[in-house]
């Protein structure tokens, strides 16, 4: 069935769909999003009941395999040591992730000059800055202005307490003469446009009920609903149709009822994410496009990023409360994130204080983590003498682009609807395990100088179930033949197809890249907004 | 005993344990399976001892085992939703059936020394059921939600309490800040 042709049609609800959503809303065009998740009971989250961490293993957990509810697609990540994670809902992975907030540093968008590798990004971190701050103000963020690891900006809310844990942390960064800071995070420090403060609960990942932390069902689409954008849930996408003319058509998609649709648009924005989206796009398949839509440099589906996690832990010899507070966010130190040309590796990493964890995950191996801990005496022993007196770091490194890491699509999986799920094909680079033995090391001196009696847990492996950031697979460039879209999200192949999530990032930083995620699609929304001339 | 109230996992203090106990204190109990548990009533009594040896009691009996939690109702739920399972646990209570049968000995005459012993035959053995069982146990065990304060814990749900954190007096941040302040600028400029 043929729908009525709409100016903007807008595939995910999510971080990145919301924000381009915002930067075109004013324009008095007919704007249509399409979300195959659906808004979430607020009064219902796992936050609110009693056997909340189980649900973390269950119906909430951040894997789709595990969670399998029907509107997820299941991801192939056998050849992977980590797997992609997500939530598929209106406000997308806001839903569960855990609001740290840092922006990129101005050389990230400059790998290539000032490092020798992979490649400059085709905008700059100025370029960014204003849609950085605009989405702070949207998103409400918290945390102290003046870090001297980034150039100067404005945050408009004070940060989160540090909490006994994150103060103990930083007394260890002083000791060493170190970088460290208070995290910039997503969620409220005080109450902010309607919304209420944080209350230190600790299950960032299970929902937040009291509504601190920023998902965009809360912070965005409220006033994206108000200035008239249309959002249809449980509406699953297909593919993207190609016209005789060579641009967009607009979509194929399986509505409520599990109904073949389509929706003819002028404008296609894709914003699935770094797995979702290049599943979609590597599905639409023509004559013109026979590897997937805009694919002719065939970059889309690769040079996947991920971020490769790991954490050293230390114990104390107080209990250092680590069940309190937001989960990942406390304090960030950049003292390793900058290249130093004396290390075995180039780019960087940082270390994150987050919080520690609580009783059924540490059982369970740790968040992200699937290794069951010892059972019987050890078991109490660990839970009596080591459990209440941990604290620990992070090392998010930065992932390096590599064409062998890739999205593609599964020759037999497929989601509930019959579409191919992604297979994920992914191996750490040698640059980013000499980073974590790196990392690790300085991990270990921070949390000694700290006061730890001892480490208990020492990096390691890198984190299964932490593919928390999805980033590359449709890369950004100046150039048609080695990248997918230009510096403002329009497909090279096909000018009304534009891509804003985590897919078009050139490099990954060593940061969580949602602030940078979303200043892009407002970014891109704008530009889309300045160059109307250039879209058809 | 507490009894359980487990949210969406909700399952009525079956008559399950009260057969396990009396079996294990020695009343004569014909296999009675519950209309709510997969087993018969001496595969419970075997699967609450290797609970209580997979999470001992601790605090000399104020923390209770898994057994003492009902977590074996817990896991019997677990596995009737899960029919990947059934088999699973199937075949890994005929394992320790037969190991009791070899020892000789009824379930209520072995020692802890002597379950703890059976508990690392499984490990070793029959290593996907082991790591199922010890999944299970786990999430049951640590979603009874009066174990928490054991560990510093609200027994409550996280939201919409929470926790008190003390903010940070802003004066004291920045003194400890100063340091940090004070080596200056640490990105590169381009
Ligand atoms: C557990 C967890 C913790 C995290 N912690 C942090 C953090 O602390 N800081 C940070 O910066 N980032 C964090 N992240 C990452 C962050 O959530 C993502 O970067 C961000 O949400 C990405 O935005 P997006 O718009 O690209 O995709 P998403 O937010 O994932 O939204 C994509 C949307 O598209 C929809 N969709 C996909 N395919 C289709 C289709 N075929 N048809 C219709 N709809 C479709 C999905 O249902 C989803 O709603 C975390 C993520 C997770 C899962
Ligand atoms: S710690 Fe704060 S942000 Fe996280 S869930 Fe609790 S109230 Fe929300």
């Amino acid at each position: 069935m043929n729908k009525k042709s709409v100016d903007v049609l807008i595939v995910g609800a999510g971080a990145s769909g919301a924000a381009v959503a915002y930067a075109l809303a004013d324009l008095g065009l007919n704007i249509l999003c399409l979300e195959q998740g659906e808004w979430i009971d607020r009064s219902n989250l796992p936050s609110t009941k009693k056997d909340y961490e189980l649900h973390r293993y269950n119906k909430f957990s951040c894997d789709p395999n595990v969670r399998k509810l029907p509107q997820d697609y299941p991801i192939n990540s056998e050849n992977s040591p980590i797997t992609p994670v997500n939530f598929n809902a209106v406000g997308g992975s806001t839903i569960n992730y855990l609001g740290h907030w840092p922006r990129f540093h101005p050389s990230d968008f400059r790998v290539k000059s000032l490092d020798g590798v992979a490649d400059d990004w085709p905008i700059d971190y100025e370029t960014l800055s204003p849609y950085y701050d605009l989405n702070s103000r949207i998103m409400g963020v918290s945390g102290l202005p003046g870090n001297p690891s980034y150039p100067p900006y404005d945050i408009p809310l004070p940060p989160i307490p540090l909490g006994k844990l994150g103060n103990t942390l930083a007394k260890g960064f002083n000791k060493l003469d170190w970088h460290w800071w208070p995290s910039d995070t997503s969620i409220l420090s005080r109450a902010y446009q309607g919304r209420n403060p944080c209350v230190n609960a600790g299950t960032c990942d299970l929902g937040c009920a009291s509504g601190a932390k920023a998902s965009v069902d809360l912070t965005y689409w409220p006033q994206l609903l108000q200035k008239g954008v249309q959002l249809q849930t449980n509406c699953r996408v297909r593919e993207i149709t190609i016209q005789p003319n060579g641009k967009a058509g607009g979509v194929i998609y399986f509505d409520p009822d599990g109904q073949l649709q389509e929706q003819k648009a002028e404008l296609v924005v894709m914003a699935c994410n770094g797995v979702g989206t290049p599943r979609i796009m590597l599905n639409s398949k023509s004559k013109e496009f026979p590897d997937g839509i805009a694919n002719r440099s065939g970059q889309l589906g690769k040079n996947l990023m991920f971020h490769p996690l790991s954490g050293v832990v230390g114990l104390f010899e107080e209990p250092m409360e680590g069940f309190k507070g937001p989960m990942a966010c406390s304090i960030i130190s950049q003292e390793f994130y900058e290249t130093d040309p004396s290390r075995d590796f180039v780019r960087g990493y940082g270390l994150h204080g987050g919080r520690f964890t609580t009783p059924m995950t540490f059982a369970l191996g740790g968040y992200g983590l699937d290794n069951l801990m010892p059972w019987g005496a050890e078991h109490r022993r660990q839970f009596d003498e080591i459990y209440p007196y941990c604290a620990g770091l992070t090392i998010v490194t930065e992932d390096l682009p590599l064409e062998s890491n890739t999205v593609t699509l599964d020759s037999e999986l497929t989601d509930g609807d019959g579409i191919p799920a992604p297979k994920i094909n992914y191996q750490v680079d040698e640059n980013t395990q000499r980073m974590f033995a790196h990392g690790a090391a300085r991990a270990e001196e921070v949390l000694l100088a700290a006061g730890a009696k001892r480490i208990v847990s020492s990096g390691g492996d890198v984190w299964w179930r932490a593919g928390w950031h999805l980033m590359g697979t449709a890369r950004m460039g100046t150039d048609s033949e080695n990248s997918v879209v230009n510096g403002w999200g329009q497909c090279h192949d096909v000018k009304n197809l534009f891509i804003v999530d985590g897919s078009i990032f050139v490099t990954s930083a060593a940061v969580n890249p949602t602030p940078t995620i979303q200043a892009l699609a407002l970014y891109v929304g704008d530009s889309i907004k300045k160059n109307q001339n250039l879209l058809f | 005993m507490p009894f359980l109230v487990r949210g969406e996992f909700k399952i009525e203090h079956s008559l399950v344990f009260s057969l396990v106990k009396c079996f294990k204190f020695g009343c004569v109990m014909k296999s009675a399976p519950s209309k709510k548990n997969l087993w018969n009533s001496e595969q419970l009594f075997i699967l609450n001892e290797i609970l209580a040896q997979l999470i001992p009691s601790g605090a000399a009996g104020k923390i209770p085992s898994a057994a003492e939690f009902g977590v074996a109702d817990f896991i019997s739920q677990k596995v009737e939703n899960h029919p990947e399972l059934k088999q699973l646990f199937a075949q890994g209570l005929n394992y320790l059936e037969d190991l009791l049968r070899q020892s000789g000995k009824t379930a209520a005459e072995l020692s802890d020394e002597e379950w703890i012993a059976f508990v690392s035959l499984l490990e070793q053995s029959q290593q996907s059921f082991f790591e199922a069982l010890l999944r299970s146990t786990y999430e049951g065990y640590y979603s009874e939600s009066t174990i928490r304060p054991f560990f510093g814990l609200s027994s409550e749900p996280t939201q919409p309490e929470g926790y008190l954190v003390t903010s940070d007096d802003p004066m004291e941040l920045d003194r400890m800040l100063e340091p940090v302040r004070q080596r200056g600028v640490c990105y590169r400029e381009c």
